[in-house]
């Protein structure tokens, strides 16, 4: 990354006896949008509060625009936040909230009226000067947060969880709202968010964290189709995991036997034959029948056990020799196959679409 | 604003609240009414109704008090202990506000060991009798020998000691539900904690602290017990003068006195209920 907007160097936080983050090192290009994704407790909020300020690392640091900011207190460090709540100021209009951050920084000028005019403009919010919080819906709220603190033009935008008090309806709405005006400005945003469809959908790298430590760090794409470990497979999308031994590397390729089923899978980190591993693989690219004929590997036959009609995806359930289950989906089109249940058919996965997961 | 909330209550128990109103009120009414009796002694139920007291108590009108007894402005005692109690009562106001709302941040903002017995220490002059906080606080000036002994350094303290309780209550209540993220927002957008404390914090917590003044106040105005204690010989408080009054004389100017004391709650309650602080002074519904 030439220009680094935001660095994290082996960042950690420990409360009394409980480690939130426990070295948590990446680098936030400039525009970027950087999302931490992962479950409830895994230390997103504290490293986001962290680059806030709000909270004083344990040892590590930061830096932002080649500046070490690590002791830093917040109001120092020219960033925007928009929080869970919002946390618009519910004593003040909309008006004064959004004046809030150019006011306490060169007091009231001739342009804070243009520029609070300007920023409900750009949120779509023009007008509701003069309301107060508790007269806005809460779709509303959020975009008010949005341009209180876009308003002093920070260096970094900060967002936590900030679509999860919205019904679902407008939460879906505002992430494409929010992803439009991100690009629109052109402004480095870390987001927080434990749903990882609003991190696909949203973001440029996603680190995916779990107990304090990032997993994973990359483009949506990378993720989801070549996840490092099982706990980022398995809280990404839905996914087979299978376990087995290596018997045999080719090149790029495993050979796993899941007891008596022979299964191929794409090897991303070093593996021996004999190790113990997990083969991932998305539902979606299970095969089954004549597709699975034509594979490169002589796909396992496996008597499906299963069928859950879900309108636009048929999803199977099916069951390899050795005990092994496995999920299939496929799209609900005119033309595809037919399975009955209890039917024998070939199934497998092309073997690059398989990832052989260590850990 | 007459709305009807919940399914409505038994019978019973609005009887029970009526019964509960009426200890509050007719006291209060016999006082008033005691107060503008015609005659001449202090008895309930009143000789006939005039303003005679009242206008003794102020140091006005004919057949005052003044004559009567000979004593050099026994009237304008009333008054300058009136207004004796009322500076009392301003001033430990004040302190206790700066004292409470310090004290209420600390307790409710900072974990720390022991803060629970801190807590319980803060308020403990709500739970003491007045007799023994002023017997133990005489008992120390007099043996720390500081000057406080009968002084009015000494009875404002005494008094303080006895407010500031009421404000670290009023004030902890509305820091409880207070949302942090308003003051980290504020920070975040360039404020320092000085104005983020004057521009989100302090209006936020404006019922609390009003609250705690009305009560500060009342409270203070109306000492008695630990103020026998700390008595001090320039000047006496208006319970204090009252009690001293009642002892020798047997005339109303005690009652008409009092009239002036509800009179001035009432108002203070007035001036502060239309910013709707009171229902967070009586502990009603959210402020
Ligand atoms: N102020 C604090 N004091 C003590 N422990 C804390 C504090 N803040 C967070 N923790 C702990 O640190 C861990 C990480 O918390 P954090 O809020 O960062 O999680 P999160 O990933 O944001 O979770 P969620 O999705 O539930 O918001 C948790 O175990 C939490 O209990
Ligand atoms: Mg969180």
């Amino acid at each position: 990354m030439s220009h680094a907007g935001l660095e994290l160097a082996d960042v950690h936080k420990r409360y009394h006896a409980v480690q939130a983050v426990r070295g948590v090192s990446l680098t936030v290009g400039q525009g970027e949008f950087f999302s931490l994704l992962g479950p409830s407790g895994c230390g997103k909020t504290t490293t986001l509060r962290m680059i806030a300020g709000f909270a004083q690392p344990s040892s590590g640091r930061i830096v932002l625009d080649g500046q070490d900011i690590t002791a830093l207190p917040p109001e120092k460090r020219n960033l925007g936040m928009v929080f869970q709540n919002y946390a618009i100021f519910p004593h003040m209009r909309v008006f004064d909230n959004i004046a809030f951050g150019l006011q306490v920084r060169k007091g009231e000028s001739a342009s804070t009226a243009q520029k609070v005019k300007a920023s409900l403009e750009q949120v779509g919010l023009a007008g509701y000067e003069d309301r107060y919080p508790r007269q806005l819906s809460g779709g509303e709220q959020q975009r008010v947060a949005l341009a209180r603190a876009l308003v002093v033009e920070p260096k970094l935008l900060l967002l936590d969880e900030p679509l999860s008090a919205l019904d679902k309806r407008l939460r879906e709405e505002m992430k494409y709202w929010i992803k439009d005006l991100q690009s629109r400005l052109g402004i480095t945003t870390v987001y927080v968010t434990h749903d990882q469809s609003e991190a696909m959908t949203l973001s440029d790298r996603i680190a995916v964290m779990n107990k304090g430590r990032v997993e994973q760090l990359g483009p949506p794409r990378e993720i989801y189709e070549q996840p490092a470990t099982r706990f980022v497979s398995g809280f990404i999308g839905e996914s087979n995991m299978l376990e087995g031994r290596v018997t045999a590397l080719e090149g790029q390729q495993a050979v796993v036997a899941l007891g008596d089923t022979q299964v191929r899978a794409r090897v991303l980190r070093p593996v021996q034959v004999g190790q113990s591993v997990t083969v991932m693989v998305r539902p979606e690219n299970v095969v089954l029948g004549a597709a699975a004929g034509t594979l490169a590997w002589p796909a396992p036959i496996g008597q499906i056990i299963g069928e859950i009609y879900q309108g636009a995806i048929i999803r199977y359930e099916i069951q390899l020799p050795g005990n092994v289950k496995l999920i299939a989906e496929s799209h609900n089109t005119s033309e595809r196959e037919v399975f009955p249940v209890r039917a024998n058919v070939p199934a497998g996965w092309s073997a690059d679409s398989g990832v052989v997961l260590i850990e | 604003m007459s709305e009807e909330r919940g399914l409505g209550m038994p019978v019973v128990f609005r009887f029970g609240a009526i019964v509960a109103l009426s200890f509050l009120i007719v006291p209060m009414l016999i006082i008033v009414l005691a107060g503008l009796t015609a005659g001449g002694y202090l008895k309930f139920p009143p000789e006939g109704l005039s303003l005679r007291w009242v206008l003794a108590f102020l140091g006005l009108g004919p057949g005052s008090y003044v004559a009567s007894t000979g004593a050099a402005g026994a009237t304008t005692v009333f008054i300058r202990a009136f207004g004796f109690s009322f500076l009392l009562a301003a001033l430990s106001t004040l302190a206790s506000l700066a004292l409470g709302t310090m004290a209420a941040l600390t307790l409710t903002r900072h974990d720390f060991p022991g803060r629970a017995f801190i807590q319980s220490f803060f308020l403990s002059p709500l739970m003491l009798p007045g007799i023994v906080i002023g017997l133990a606080l005489f008992i120390f000036y007099r043996a720390a020998g500081l000057g406080l002994s009968r002084s009015f350094t000494g009875l404002l303290i005494g008094h303080i000691i006895i407010c500031t309780p009421f404000v670290i209550r009023t004030v902890s209540a509305s820091l409880y539900n207070f949302d942090l993220s308003l003051e980290e927002a504020a920070r975040s957008l360039g404020a320092s904690p000085l104005q983020t404390f004057r521009q989100i914090t302090l209006p936020l917590i404006m019922p609390g602290i009003t609250a705690g003044s009305i009560f500060s106040f009342i409270v203070s105005f109306g000492q008695f017990d630990v103020t026998v204690f700390l008595a001090i010989p320039e000047q006496q408080t208006l319970p204090l003068t009252i009690f001293d009054h009642l002892r020798f004389h047997s005339d109303p100017i005690p009652a008409a006195a009092g009239i002036f004391a509800i009179v001035l709650v009432i108002v203070s309650l007035l001036v502060t209920a239309r910013s709707g602080d009171l229902k967070a002074f009586a502990g009603f519904g959210k402020t």
